[in-house]
């Protein structure tokens, strides 16, 4: 019997997590998950809280690589900044990569230093020729300090930039196709920029390189208004992934098969048991859409 | 921003206006529909604002518990008119607000509260360390008394001594968990050896004479220069009994001729 090669799978170029459901790992939650992580596939944990030389984050860290497959997610490199990286920075996380072997590496389209002020945020940046060169500089740096390919993360934004004249997915795909690097699809940010800015969320998914997609993320957001009345959503982190989002997350899996998804909470964090839920209701969708996909492959 | 404002200028007017929340948002930005743009722009505001007081709060919880959540919130408020991190990362940001509590007037009846800061600075240090093995009392065994008086002392990379006049150990461990934050406090000055030999960070209170001993060793002395600097306080110093107390504590990760200057943890005094 011959077969034809398929073309590599996200997965397989850019990172390889498995396509279950993860959790970003918490401290207070260790030992209930030592005890039991039935349904939750990997661990996801934000670079800079182990930039420290020792001590209980990397014996947790280590102990926990052991067991599961690991995302290493960077939040402050600023690859979306005007200035330089800071090489300290790069180095350190870096070391990291290399201490851990994780199964896939992400940063964000957004910066959080300017001019020796740090900001514990993800600031946007006006989307323009000048921007595009300078943020796949910033990619291509990256990834030689780290030897693998980055995952790079789409923003969720709550206002445009007049001097702004590449559409965000435009920006995304041609970084991608320069430097090389993967994606990180993160459905809820386009949730709420598509809430945010008036445009269709599935619009969005539809111009996104899909082909290049090696995670996603699902998280809560902060609904509030602007002063017109506007719906204008937050980015926040510190509730259970909204219906809408996981709707669009279906739509998503749908048409790109199973693929690792994180379920990110950072603030109000509740008991293991109901992140473990969240990521469980991931999984049974990943395997709905795996049992599908062969189901449909066995018919051809 | 006019369109040809480069990406430096635009990253700039956006620092600045985070910065200064009494700047309005920068030119060149769009609401919804061209819509207006101060509640869009007050997200990233407040999430820089929030972002550091709550780093701070989870450096210093004793500090926070002890003022309250409130009072510690302005305390974070004032002191980022201070002190900003200069870089995204804040692991090494913040060590600085012991030093700007003791300047605040409003602070002036409350004389302990800088050490007992310094005491959470030395503890999330020590928390983030390398880690070495510790010695074991078989190590001081195999040394006759000449090696030993002889010998410096290699402390643990998280080694860290806080001296006070008050007593910043009894009131960091009086506001721990499961603990009476009521309960009366013997008001001495307190010295503390803080360190992480495995995975817990130990707090140990010194009495004068240990403080000068662990002082002297962890400056690179010899145990015999310590034990003279100890007897300047308690002329009864036992040097033999303390060392083993140190090595039980996991305190020591080497004894032996070191090079000078390889023991020689930082010390934090006010």
């Amino acid at each position: 019997m011959t077969r034809l090669a398929s073309p590599r799978t996200a997965t397989e170029r850019f990172a390889t997590l498995p396509a279950i459901g993860g959790v970003g790992f918490k401290p207070q939650h260790f030992d209930d998950i030592l005890a039991d992580a039935r349904g939750v596939g990997f661990f996801e944990i934000h670079a800079e809280n182990y930039f420290g030389a020792g001590g209980p984050p990397h014996r947790r860290l280590a102990t926990l690589r052991e067991r599961f497959p690991l995302s290493i997610h960077g939040v402050g490199l600023s690859i979306g900044g005007a200035g330089p990286l800071d090489r300290d920075h790069l180095a350190r996380l870096a070391a990291l990569v290399k201490r851990y072997e994780p199964q896939s590496v992400s940063e964000h389209l957004a910066w959080s230093t300017h001019a020796g002020f740090g900001f514990p945020d993800l600031l946007p940046l006006p989307l323009t020729e000048e921007t595009l060169d300078r943020v796949v500089d910033h990619i291509d740096e990256t990834q030689d300090a780290l030897g693998r390919p980055l995952l790079l993360e789409n923003p969720s934004t709550y206002f445009r930039f007049v001097a702004s004249t590449i559409p965000e997915v435009e920006f995304i795909s041609r970084v991608a196709r320069r430097t090389g690097c993967g994606l990180l699809l993160d459905v809820a940010n386009v949730d709420v920029s598509a809430t945010n800015h008036g445009f269709d969320p599935m619009s969005y998914i539809d111009a996104f390189p899909l082909d290049r997609v090696a995670e996603i993320h699902l998280a809560g957001r902060f609904e509030t208004e602007d002063e017109a009345g506007h719906p204008l959503f937050v980015d926040a982190h510190g509730s259970p992934v909204a219906d809408p989002v996981w709707r669009l997350y279906e739509a998503v899996v749908d048409r790109i098969g199973p693929v690792a998804t994180l379920i990110e909470r950072d603030d109000d964090i509740p008991a293991w048991d109901v992140l473990a839920a969240e990521a469980g209701r991931a999984t049974t969708i990943l395997e709905a859409a795996r049992t599908g996909r062969e189901a449909h492959a066995d018919a051809a | 921003m006019p369109l040809e404002l480069t990406h430096a200028a635009t990253e700039a007017a956006l620092a600045a206006a985070i910065l200064d929340t009494a700047l309005t948002p920068p030119e060149g930005l769009l609401g919804r529909d061209g819509g207006p743009l101060v509640r869009r722009f007050a997200v990233h505001r407040a999430t820089t604002t929030f972002g550091l007081i709550g780093a701070l709060a989870t450096r210093y919880p004793v500090t926070e518990k002890l003022l309250g959540v409130e009072t510690f919130a302005d305390l974070a408020r004032a002191f980022l008119a201070h002190d900003r991190p200069t870089r995204s990362l804040l692991l090494d940001w913040g060590e600085a607000l012991p030093d700007f509590v003791e300047t605040l007037d409003d602070l002036a009846d409350w004389p302990f509260l800088a050490d007992v800061a310094r005491l959470e600075v030395a503890w999330t240090r020590a928390h983030h360390a390398a880690e070495a093995e510790p010695i074991g009392l078989d190590a001081l065994a195999r040394l006759t008394p000449e090696d030993l008086s002889d010998a410096r002392v290699a402390l643990h990379p998280s080694a860290e001594l806080v001296t006070s006049p008050h007593p910043v150990a009894s009131l960091w461990a009086s506001q721990q968990d499961g603990a009476d934050p009521d309960a009366e406090i013997d008001w001495t000055p307190e010295t503390v050896l803080v360190v992480r030999p495995h995975a817990d960070v130990l707090l140990h209170r010194l009495a004068p004479a240990a403080h000068a001993f662990v002082a002297a060793l962890a400056a690179g002395r010899d145990v015999t220069d310590a034990s003279l600097a100890a007897a300047e306080h308690d002329p009864d110093f036992d040097a033999g009994a303390h060392l083993v107390g140190l090595v039980r504590l996991g305190a020591v990760v080497a004894v032996d001729d070191l090079e000078p200057g390889l023991a020689a943890p930082s010390e934090t005094a006010p």
